[in-house]
């Protein structure tokens, strides 16, 4: 019997959270740093309000940034779960990639199936075991209030939009690696900007207002902050709504982006190899 | 003692060549290091220029320390980086073996046959806060609080060889320390912004126990309070000998259990 053809990448999303589970301690291996991170910042902003003439800064209260450091670092580990920087990098600089082609199924659509795999792997194995006792803590040590019910489903959609661009992104940064052979340095750099740019490491409203008006049309907030600002219920309804549908944009544009700049690659794979 | 100091430049013109076959990886490491610090950077700056001051700690202040932090780290990235393949799987791998055989100090072989180029993007950045925010400062600067903290400098270089010697070492016992290796490598991070922002169990921790706050943030407080700083280097380079004497002895303890790894 003939199976569908969407059925041939199942497999995939499967494999990709099974392989989230094998590499469960290497996750965990990696937390320590961001632990110390995330209490530098803590303490950091807490001496910051207390050094603050007025109550709020930029939009934001003492327990309002508290909130938001804890949560985007946790959601930023969520969206961030695709590996396909990583496996595009490794399979071009190692010529793999050919093996890869010579199959009937389509190379970067495999990637993105594997990385909703990652993303729903990471959510059971990471994010709700961390960000469930972080919103109790939050709730009831610092008055912190619940998110809404149609901001957790809302938040569950606009989190997968998060990881659908961060994945073609990463697809796309990764075939970087083709041309320079440095996997390693250009994740820093990637992760360094991705980070800084998307608000993991500070709201976007504490950047000048010229910065804020060029994000606009950058697609970084809508990889972190977009989702964190829904979790935390600090979007309206409809603003939500409005967030997403960009979402929906960014998604649709890198994503062809990625099919037509792997196209171009992978003639110059071959041109090498062959 | 003088036969390392002649073979020493040897091991490294060796790594250094070696490195060389992949020039790009370096460049770009550089890069990223320049570019993870640069965004810390960014967010401390965009933290604290939200508010008039942090006390009596302003922006100016912060970046200076932060430079002052960053410089003995880098330079200690650039030359021990390979204590981070101790703790990881040297033991587990038995690649001490070549190690074993040849007649030199083993830990001085582990460390020279690497040069971690990639340490330079911190370094120059260390060296361009340090360049920019020191003038800045409202200090006077002469040899009396210069060389000190220079000293002082100095002393955190090897304040974090032997914090990464003594968590690198307990491979022996782990077979695997790396993740014990970051994590205590990580709180060097918490140096870089004012000491009195947090919890005490924190201060403890980085004055008495695992040191770092003592070697570098502390010099550079004293000379923000106009204080002198010549005992505490005293201090410093006492402390830092002791944790580099406790990591080399521990090497040498663990050592003696290493056992290949089996064929």
């Amino acid at each position: 019997m003939r199976k569908r053809p969407t059925n041939r990448y199942t497999g995939f999303i499967k494999a990709g959270v099974l392989g989230t589970f094998v590499y469960k301690f290497s996750i965990f291996g990696w937390l320590v740093g961001d632990i110390v991170a995330l209490v530098i910042y803590c303490f950091l902003w807490i001496a910051v309000f207390a050094n603050s003439p007025t109550a709020t800064i930029n939009g934001f209260t003492s327990t309002g940034m508290l909130a938001y450091v804890v949560s985007a670092r946790i959601i930023g580990h969520l969206v961030n779960s695709s590996s396909s920087f990583y496996n595009v990098g490794s399979d071009i600089r190692e010529g793999t990639i050919a093996n890869r082609l010579s199959k009937p199924i389509n190379y970067r659509r495999t990637q993105m199936y594997s990385s909703i795999g990652q993303y729903i792997g990471s959510f059971i194995l990471f994010f709700f075991p961390l960000y469930v006792p972080a919103q109790l803590i939050l709730h009831f040590a610092f008055g912190v209030a619940f998110p809404a019910w149609y901001n957790i489903l809302l938040f569950l959609v606009s989190s997968f939009l998060s990881m659908l661009i961060i994945d073609s992104f990463d697809f796309i940064i990764g075939q970087v690696a083709f041309f320079t052979g440095a996997l390693f340095g250009v994740m820093l750099v990637k992760d360094a900007v991705m980070s800084f740019l998307s608000g993991g490491m500070i709201p976007l409203s504490f950047f000048p207002q010229g910065f804020q008006t060029v994000f606009k049309f950058l697609p970084f907030s809508s990889m972190l902050q977009t989702p964190a600002f829904i979790a935390l219920g600090m979007y309206s309804f409809e603003e939500a709504l409005i967030k997403i549908a960009w979402q929906c944009v960014w998604v649709v544009f890198l994503g062809l982006l990625s099919y037509a700049t792997f196209g171009r690659t992978v003639k110059r794979v071959i041109s090498v190899g062959g | 003692m003088l036969k390392y100091l002649k073979i020493y430049p040897k091991y490294l013109a060796m790594a250094i060549k070696s490195k060389l076959a992949y020039r790009m990886d370096a460049i770009i490491g550089s890069f990223g290091f320049i570019a993870s610090n640069t965004a810390a950077f960014f967010t401390l700056y965009l933290t604290i220029t939200a508010i008039p001051a942090l006390g009596v700690w302003t922006i100016e202040k912060m970046v200076f320390l932060y430079g002052f932090c960053l410089v003995p780290k880098a330079i200690d990235h650039i030359l021990s980086d390979n204590l981070w393949s101790l703790g990881n799987w040297m033991v587990t791998k038995g690649d001490l073996d070549p190690i074993l055989t040849r007649p030199l100090n083993p830990l001085f072989q582990i460390v020279a046959r690497e040069f971690q180029y990639e340490g330079f993007g911190e370094l120059i950045l260390g060296i361009i806060f340090l360049a920019i925010y020191g003038p800045k400062q409202n200090i006077v600067w002469t040899f009396n609080n210069v060389m000190p903290l220079v000293l002082c400098g100095f002393f955190a270089i090897f304040l974090f060889f032997g914090i990464k010697l003594i968590t690198a070492s307990l491979a022996f016992w782990m077979k695997r320390s790396i993740s014990l290796m970051s994590g205590i490598y990580e709180l060097s991070n918490f140096t870089k912004y004012p000491l009195e922002i947090f919890h005490d169990i924190v201060k403890v921790i980085l004055v008495a126990i695992i040191p770092f706050s003592l070697v570098m943030y502390y010099p550079v407080s004293y000379l923000y309070e106009g204080k002198s700083i010549w005992v505490l280097t005293g201090i410093i380079g006492l402390v830092v000998s002791f944790l580099v004497g406790l990591g080399y002895l521990l090497f040498k303890l663990g050592l003696k259990r290493y056992e290949s790894a089996g064929s």
